[in-house]
């Protein structure tokens, strides 16, 4: 008798099929372990390796030894862990209560004020590392200037030379990383508990402690691993402050011993494979945190509820202390920037006598590397970002919706990059392609490779989440209607995480254009980039040059971020 | 006296420091060099003028200020503006150059045609492998004290260490005459300093001024003032023109500089003044060896030396009439035990390095 199909079992089949079809994330899973290996592994391994191995009597534990007692490496583990809990602090409190306000309260302008959040962003950090010398250096720093006028003191009152200072400076520039990690999650979830509990006659505050905060969680310590990894990796505002202050921390430790001559490899391999070691404890503990979030989806098909809570009597309070925020983070430091991006030499005068603008005719001025290295620097970030999150978007796709065998390795992989500090990586892809087989040393190639590699985690998360936040119901629908993967991705989640793909395109694009630590190491005389020549007007003393070329990064940078932000909230209103 | 002195002889005791016994060891031939092909270079002058301008670039690697070096490449292209010139100032002066140029050798790349630079141990080492080329003849080396001029390797300017003090926050009467002063308790909490470098240049050459004629304690007395701690004498200079500091050491030629922006800044040279002599050579791999050449010849000119050191833009060895003025006595250590004394430097200053 032959057997006779009947037409549910044959779609059942075909969709179980479609469900079960490895082949494309098959394809996603080669591309990104290859580049992943040649990007990031490679550099690694040789970097762990030379941190064990001493020449001539093969593996050792000397140079941990000897390193690890020196008495600079001891004052510089004490300022790093300062200076990243500190900074994560910062970072995590104002970005948890400037996303819950912007987008979930009934704060004034609250459209407008989205932007608020990421506007520290327009300034590099170190362009943002400088502007702070202007305002909080304790003589001459605008800010000291001012409240010694009101208080009548003779200095100070605030020193930003010290382990405070560039945890402050640090907290503030880490904050919209934070912001960005978790608005998404603040936009996108269902108000309907809120609502509930209003009705119910709850306060405002109860709310969000007791409710909007617990059901976050798994974003909000998402965004406080990232801050910590972050603050941990950051190179340029230590670089500037600290070293003035005295404060190195293991980044800026790591670029003196490679620097130094002869290079102390063997110290900065200890201290960068400990960077490396904690580096992915959090992320070990933050992927255990992300695993158990799937009871927290509650974004559906359904339509969601976005209504915004009553701040009441706070509303315009609330208001006022948001103003404040974008006064002190955002303002000051572009008027202390532009003040001096006018003058002739570094001076805290305000006085309108003097003004010029030769500093930025010299950027004009015929050949000139500062506006050399914005183009490059601008043309890299774009292809850099572009690259970096289509991949992001394969990877998260692959990892969250495909039931592929080795997506867990997968994304493995792709947070693999950011247990490695920039600083770090720059000086292991050096010493692997600096010549042959593989020459990539002095081609813009080499820093594509650094940046998307280095900033492919911070991509696959934000895309991650996106896909974290749709209930696979949707895909599911997309292949019972008969469509495959290369259709499903398209059509369903491309377009519904979208808004969230700009942003993380935005999100990479800042990140690239203003890379500075593993760039110092790997750009050559033929591909400047910008953020390297800002640290060299420093080291030079040109600061007034100096403003005036972050002046230009932060218009340019400010205008995108808007665009960006502006494409982004069209998006998610469809 | 401990110390060394020079006068107007500042090169002697550098080439004593063990320049020469570098290169003494690679006279006769290229060391290990990168490369390996060379092109040719011809003996005639005129001919390698003409080789040169068929090369038609040259490219410096140089870590002496941007405006140096805009000067001394604009006055080079008026006069052969058939060569083009590409520049690479480093960051971070010469660790980041001599960082690039071993980069560049790694990679089999080699692109540096005229290197100048402050780090004489690398330079020992360099002369040793066979770096620079020290068969390089040039007419204008003719006019040229032997002493500055040595086997390819050139002095391009001294850089001299002077005193920088804000006119608004020091009185006249405040002025260091010497500088034992620079350790007195009007200064507590008022001045500027930097830190030494391991790479030895003129910062370091300061703190081992201080440890020869006045010891360890007065470094810890500087230390006790609690001073602002630059790592950079240009950004210190740059930071006493705005006031954050009343006075700090400085480079002679920043300070001009800042003076003539109007900067609230004047300095005072005292004796005897630690110097750097910055070194240029050509590279023994130089991919333009003629122009590399016709490059150096104008450094060494006098066109070349006052497009440096022209209208106080800096310092000279060569008699430029508005140059700098150099001080009477120049102090140059001994590299090898400045060198020594970095370690100890840093910990009187009470610096983690």
């Amino acid at each position: 008798m032959s057997e006779v199909k009947s037409p549910d079992v044959a779609l059942t089949r075909s969709l179980r099929g479609r469900l079960e079809s490895h082949r494309w994330p098959v394809v996603v899973f080669v591309i990104v372990a290859g580049f992943i290996a040649f990007s990031v592994v490679a550099p690694s391994v040789g970097i762990f390796g030379n941190s064990f191995f001493e020449s001539g009597s093969g593996l050792t534990l000397r140079w941990y030894r000897e390193t690890l007692t020196s008495p600079g490496v001891l004052s510089a583990t004490l300022n790093t862990a300062m200076v990243v809990v500190g900074a994560t602090t910062i970072a995590l409190v104002s970005g948890v209560v400037l996303a819950w306000l912007v987008s979930r309260t009934d704060i004034p302008f609250a459209r407008v004020l989205t932007i608020v959040p990421v506007m520290p962003l327009f300034f590099p950090p170190v362009v943002g590392a400088v502007a702070w010398v202007l305002l909080l250096a304790p003589e001459v720093g605008l800010i000291n200037e001012f409240l010694r006028a009101v208080t009548g003191g003779a200095v100070g009152p605030v020193n930003i030379y010290n382990v405070w200072g560039v945890t402050w400076v640090v907290g503030i520039y880490i904050t919209p990383y934070v912001y960005l990690m978790i608005a998404n999650a603040f936009q996108q979830y269902d108000g309907a508990y809120e609502e509930a509990a209003r009705t119910a006659g709850v306060s405002t505050l109860t709310v969000l402690t007791r409710i909007t905060i617990p059901l976050l969680r798994p974003a909000i310590m998402a965004g406080a691993m990232l801050a910590f990894i972050t603050a941990l990796a950051q190179f340029s505002i230590p670089a500037i402050i600290g070293k003035t202050g005295d404060v190195d921390v293991y980044t800026t430790l790591i670029y003196d011993m490679l620097r130094s001559y002869p290079r102390q490899l063997d110290s900065a391999a200890v201290l960068s494979s400990i960077m490396v070691i904690v580096t992915m404890g959090v992320l070990w503990y933050q992927r255990r945190l992300l695993r158990r979030s799937s009871r927290f989806v509650t974004m559906s098909g359904k339509g969601l509820r976005r209504t915004r809570l009553s701040l009441g009597s706070w509303r315009w309070p609330l208001f006022v202390g948001i103003v404040l925020y974008v006064l002190i983070t955002v303002v000051l430091p572009a008027f202390a920037l532009l003040n001096v991006s006018v003058r002739r030499h570094w001076s805290a005068t305000l006085s309108l006598e003097g003004v010029t603008l030769d500093n930025f005719t010299w950027l004009t001025d015929g050949f000139n590397l500062a506006t050399e290295s914005m183009l490059n620097s601008g043309r890299l970030s774009v292809i850099g970002a572009t690259i970096g999150m289509l991949l992001s978007v394969l990877i998260a796709y692959t990892v969250v919706r495909s039931r592929l065998k080795g997506r867990s390795v997968l994304d493995y992989l792709a947070t693999f990059p950011s247990a490695v500090p920039a600083t770090v990586l720059g000086a292991g892809l050096l010493m692997i392609y600096l010549g042959p087989p593989i020459a990539l040393y002095g081609s813009n190639v080499l820093l594509l490779i650094a940046y998307v590699a280095h900033f492919l985690p911070q991509g696959t998360r934000t895309a991650t989440a996106a896909f974290h936040q749709i209930s696979p119901e949707m895909d599911e629908a997309s292949y019972v209607c008969g469509a495959s993967w290369p259709t499903t991705f398209r059509r369903i989640a491309v377009p519904l995480i979208g808004p969230i793909v700009a942003g993380g395109w935005l999100f990479l694009f800042v990140l690239m254009s203003r890379e500075l630590s593993a760039s110092v190491l790997i750009a050559s005389p033929s591909t400047p980039v910008v953020s390297v020549v800002i640290l060299d007007l420093w080291g030079n003393g040109s600061v007034p040059q100096l403003a005036a070329v972050s002046m230009v990064v932060l218009v340019l940078s400010a205008i995108l971020t808007m665009v960006v932000q502006r494409v982004g909230n069209r998006g998610g209103a469809r | 006296m401990k110390y060394r002195l020079v006068k107007a002889r500042p090169l002697r005791l550098l080439v004593a420091a063990g320049v020469v016994s570098g290169l003494a060891l690679t006279a006769c031939g290229g060391g290990d060099s990168t490369n390996g092909v060379r092109a040719e270079v011809p003996d005639d002058w005129d001919a390698v003028v003409e080789a040169a301008k068929e090369e038609g670039t040259v490219q410096l690697y140089f870590s002496i200020g941007q405006d140096v070096i805009d000067n001394l490449s604009e006055g080079f292209k008026s006069k052969y503006p058939e060569i083009d010139v590409e520049v690479y100032r480093s960051t971070g002066g010469s660790a980041t150059l001599i960082e690039r140029m071993e980069n560049d050798m790694a990679a089999e790349s080699w692109v540096a045609d005229v290197v100048d630079l402050a780090a004489p141990l690398w330079l020992e080492d360099a002369l040793d492998r066979g770096i620079v080329a020290t068969d390089v003849d040039v007419p204008h080396a003719e006019g040229w004290d032997p002493e500055y001029w040595k086997d390819g390797t050139m002095v391009l300017m001294p850089t001299v260490l002077c005193v920088a003090y804000n006119t608004d926050l020091v009185d006249p009467d405040e002025v260091p005459t010497s500088w034992e002063e620079m350790a007195d308790s009007r200064w507590a909490d008022r001045m500027a300093i930097f830190e030494p470098r391991p790479d030895t240049d003129s910062h370091t050459n300061l703190y081992q001024l201080y440890l020869e004629e006045f010891g360890e304690d007065f470094i810890t007395d500087i230390t006790e003032l609690d001073p602002r701690v630059w790592d950079n004498a240009n950004s210190l200079a740059e930071s006493v023109a705005a006031g954050e500091s009343a006075i700090g050491p400085a480079f002679t030629h920043k300070a001009e500089d800042l003076k003539k922006n109007g900067a609230p800044l004047d300095y005072v040279i005292l004796e005897p003044a630690p110097t750097f002599m910055n070194t240029t050579f050509v590279a023994s791999d130089a991919p333009h060896p003629n122009a590399a050449r016709v490059f150096l010849d104008y450094a060494l000119s006098e066109d070349g030396q006052r497009a440096i050191a022209g209208e106080g833009r800096g310092n000279s060895l060569l008699d430029i009439p508005d140059a700098i003025e150099n001080p009477e006595e120049m102090y140059l250590p001994d590299i090898h035990e400045t060198a020594e004394n970095y370690d100890l430097i840093m910990d009187l200053l009470g610096r983690s390095g």
